[in-house]
């Protein structure tokens, strides 16, 4: 795992906040958009001139809320849920509306760090009226980081305007990203400068975070080993080292080099840090195929009181696993068995955001295993299980990966077995994960009369190329070609083009695009109705004409017009076809003299 | 567990770097290597690298060296011998010397 990386880890979503000085009624925004653990109102200072007004909402903080930062530590999402419920109870029975933009300030926090930014970013425009200035900021960082994360640069510019209009604190830091975001250097390294002058190591560590991110590697290696030449007890020394292990060396696959920075921070007094070194660790023994030292290390992770960082080891456990008993030649059934067994546990407890590598380890070890034939049955079984995690509902991502999973597999098994009638159902309810997907197996159901007009419908939806492409070079029914022909990707109309089952009204409204490919694929169909013929003789493409010319299917009348055509290869072609008369021939040669 | 392993234990988490690598060599070499506590070992020695000094000679990396030339991890035993033929000390770089040429003639 990196440490103060964009939003979250790779893997467990782990975040680490450093510390600097600050304003006590800042928000702590020093680690791109992590948030401060600490929630407790009571140490806010009001600015309100009426605070009374505010006595409803402090007392509903500081008994559903404040003193739980040991509970946040330890498992985030399941706080963030329970305070989310209690919050919703009663968001619309406040007293006043400060009050309201209170807890919108505080719902759009809940909701960006549980990755919903859609509406993180909807509440946050409401707390953003808060009249106290720690809600008011918290809106604002929370904006900043919804609209980070969706990759909306203009609404982030018009936000930093409305920001450098209230004078929102740490408002360098948020120009930073922007600059990040649309990858201008320069401003970037400035603003890093301007928010982190106080501290100059952390500058340097985010200024090596912005050359990372913006790609010049070598840039941020220099700055990161600047750092790494620190104490090594020290946080910094320990961040950086594993920013730089994760983020450059590990992907390098530099595993040595990684393997001497991560040992020498290990004495690190800050215990997250320890831990995600020896995580790295354990993925560094990985890559070097030394499953027993990756093994004894992933362990360390594993016994954290973490819950994100427990989860994401337990799951290295398991690829360490699943990968001996890849190498290993004589692999049986049964260890397959065992691994899945173990998959299905961790599965029980997982943090979400590894549910997706867990599903597809499950699917994996369950082929190979003795129980193969009941496939279905195991991927539907875990697949309910994972429906019960709170977080099915809106960690989309995830659960869209696992969908996808669910569908690829179990949509070859039911083909395989010739379950149409399930596969059908599969399909119609799992088509919406699969829109940007080229899936194999609705393409040969596809093929069959089984598939039913309405799943052809829904599969309309589906945007990628490849995949309409292919159907389109086979589909039969009109009314779905028509709807097809309404694309505008060259590769989808030239298999209309060539597809033997398309009418003459789709090809006529093809022909009328006028493209080379296209025409020259329709020339050349079997057969050519008169109304298609009569619009490619009058094609502006010689190669398209020629074709016709060489056809020897085509009326006199046909022959004559392309006899005097004004392209020497069209004439040519007439010239040379056996299906013309003499005389045409004789014209052709006259038009070429 | 003893006394002794007690008192180490609270030196390596103490904040004197120089006594806690010392206490954890005492402690991996003359209490868990012997009794094949291989893990543990392990767990001290990398967890005081990153205290040594110059002084020290990366005599830790000896040690973790020739533990996973035990343990019969033999690659990983390569790689940390042949951090301490950059050693300043000259006892420590002739024992990673020899360590190493006999690793690569097996």
């Amino acid at each position: 795992m990196a440490s103060s990386e964009e939003g979250s880890c790779p893997g467990c979503g782990h975040i680490q906040s450093e510390s600097f000085n600050q304003d006590e009624s800042t928000i702590d925004t020093s680690t791109n958009y992590s948030q401060s653990a600490s929630l407790n109102l009571s140490s806010r200072k009001s600015v309100a001139k009426d605070d009374s007004k505010l006595e409803w909402v402090k007392n509903f903080f500081r008994n559903n809320i404040d003193g739980r930062d040991d509970e946040f530590a330890s498992n985030p999402k399941s706080f963030l849920l329970d305070v989310e419920a209690k919050v919703l109870a009663v968001y619309e029975q406040t007293p006043n509306q400060q009050s309201q933009n209170i807890l919108s300030a505080f719902l759009s926090w809940v909701n960006v760090t549980m990755g919903r930014f859609e509406r993180g970013y909807e509440y946050g425009v409401k707390g953003a009226e808060s009249e106290e200035r720690y809600f008011r900021d918290q809106a604002f960082t929370s904006i900043f980081s919804a609209l980070d994360n969706l990759q909306k640069n203009d609404e982030f510019k018009f936000w930093l305007e409305r920001a450098e209009e209230v004078g929102l604190n740490d408002l360098a830091f948020h120009q930073m990203q922007y600059f990040i975001n649309t990858r201008q250097l320069e401003e970037a390294l400035q603003k890093c400068r301007e928010h982190y002058f106080h501290n100059p190591d952390w500058a340097t560590y985010h200024q090596a975070r912005i050359y990372n991110e913006l790609g010049i590697l070598d840039e941020a290696e220099l700055l990161y080993r600047k750092l790494i030449s620190r104490r090594p007890t020290e946080q910094i020394c320990a961040s950086s080292a594993n920013s730089l292990a994760w983020s450059i060396l590990m992907p390098e696959k530099r595993f040595t080099e990684a393997e001497a920075i991560l040992t020498r921070v290990l004495c690190t007094n800050d215990m997250r840090e320890k831990i995600n070194a020896y995580s790295n660790l354990a993925m560094v023994a990985f890559g070097l195929k030394e499953y027993e030292a990756a093994t004894r290390y992933a362990l360390v992770g594993s016994e954290s009181h973490e819950v994100a960082i427990a989860s994401e080891s337990r799951l290295t456990l398991l690829k360490i696993e699943n990968q001996r008993l890849l190498e290993q030649e004589s692999s049986t059934q049964l260890e397959w068995e065992a691994l899945m067994n173990k998959v299905i546990d961790c599965i029980r407890e997982t943090d979400f955001d590894d549910a997706g590598a867990l599903f597809e380890l499950l699917i994996s070890s369950a082929e190979k295993s003795s129980l193969g034939k009941e496939l279905s049955r195991i991927i539907e079984e875990q697949y309910s299980q994972l429906q019960e995690n709170a977080e099915w509902e809106f960690n989309e991502k995830n659960r869209s990966d696992i969908e996808k999973l669910r569908v690829e597999r179990l949509s070859e098994l039911f083909l395989d077995e010739r379950r149409y009638k399930e596969l059908e159902e599969l399909f119609l309810e799992s088509l919406k994960y699969l829109n940007t997907e080229n899936i194999p197996a609705l393409l040969e159901f596809l093929r069959l009369k089984e598939a039913s007009t309405s799943l052809r419908r829904l599969c309309l939806d589906i945007q990628n190329i490849e995949f309409l492409k292919e159907w389109a070079s086979f589909e039969d029914d009109n009314e779905i070609l028509e709807i097809l022909s309404n694309r505008s990707e060259e590769p989808i109309l030239l298999a209309i083009a060539e597809n033997p089952a398309t009418s003459d009204s789709i090809l006529l409204k093809i022909a009328s695009v006028e493209d080379l490919d296209l025409d020259y694929a329709i020339s050349t169909r079997f057969h050519l109705s008169s109304k298609l013929v009569d619009v490619l003789i009058g094609s502006q493409f010689e190669s398209v004409r020629r074709e016709i010319a060489k056809r020897i299917d085509m009326p006199n009348s046909v022959y004559e017009i392309l006899a005097t055509d004004s392209a020497l290869i069209v004439r040519e072609a007439i010239r040379e076809n056996t299906a013309c008369t003499l005389e045409l021939k004789a014209l052709a040669a006259l038009g070429s003299l | 567990m003893s006394q002794r392993e007690e008192e180490l234990l609270i030196d390596i988490a103490g904040s004197d770097d120089s006594k806690a690598v010392a206490a954890a060599l005492e402690l991996a070499c003359d209490f868990y290597i012997p009794r094949q506590r291989y893990v543990e070992a392990e767990r001290v020695l990398l967890e005081v690298i990153g205290k040594q000094v110059v002084k020290d000679g990366l005599i830790v990396e000896l040690r973790l060296g020739e533990l996973y030339l035990k343990i019969k991890e033999l690659p990983r035993a390569k790689r940390f011998l042949e951090r301490v033929l950059e050693s300043k000390d000259e006892e420590l770089r002739n024992a990673a010397k020899e360590l190493v040429k006999a690793l690569n003639n097996q």
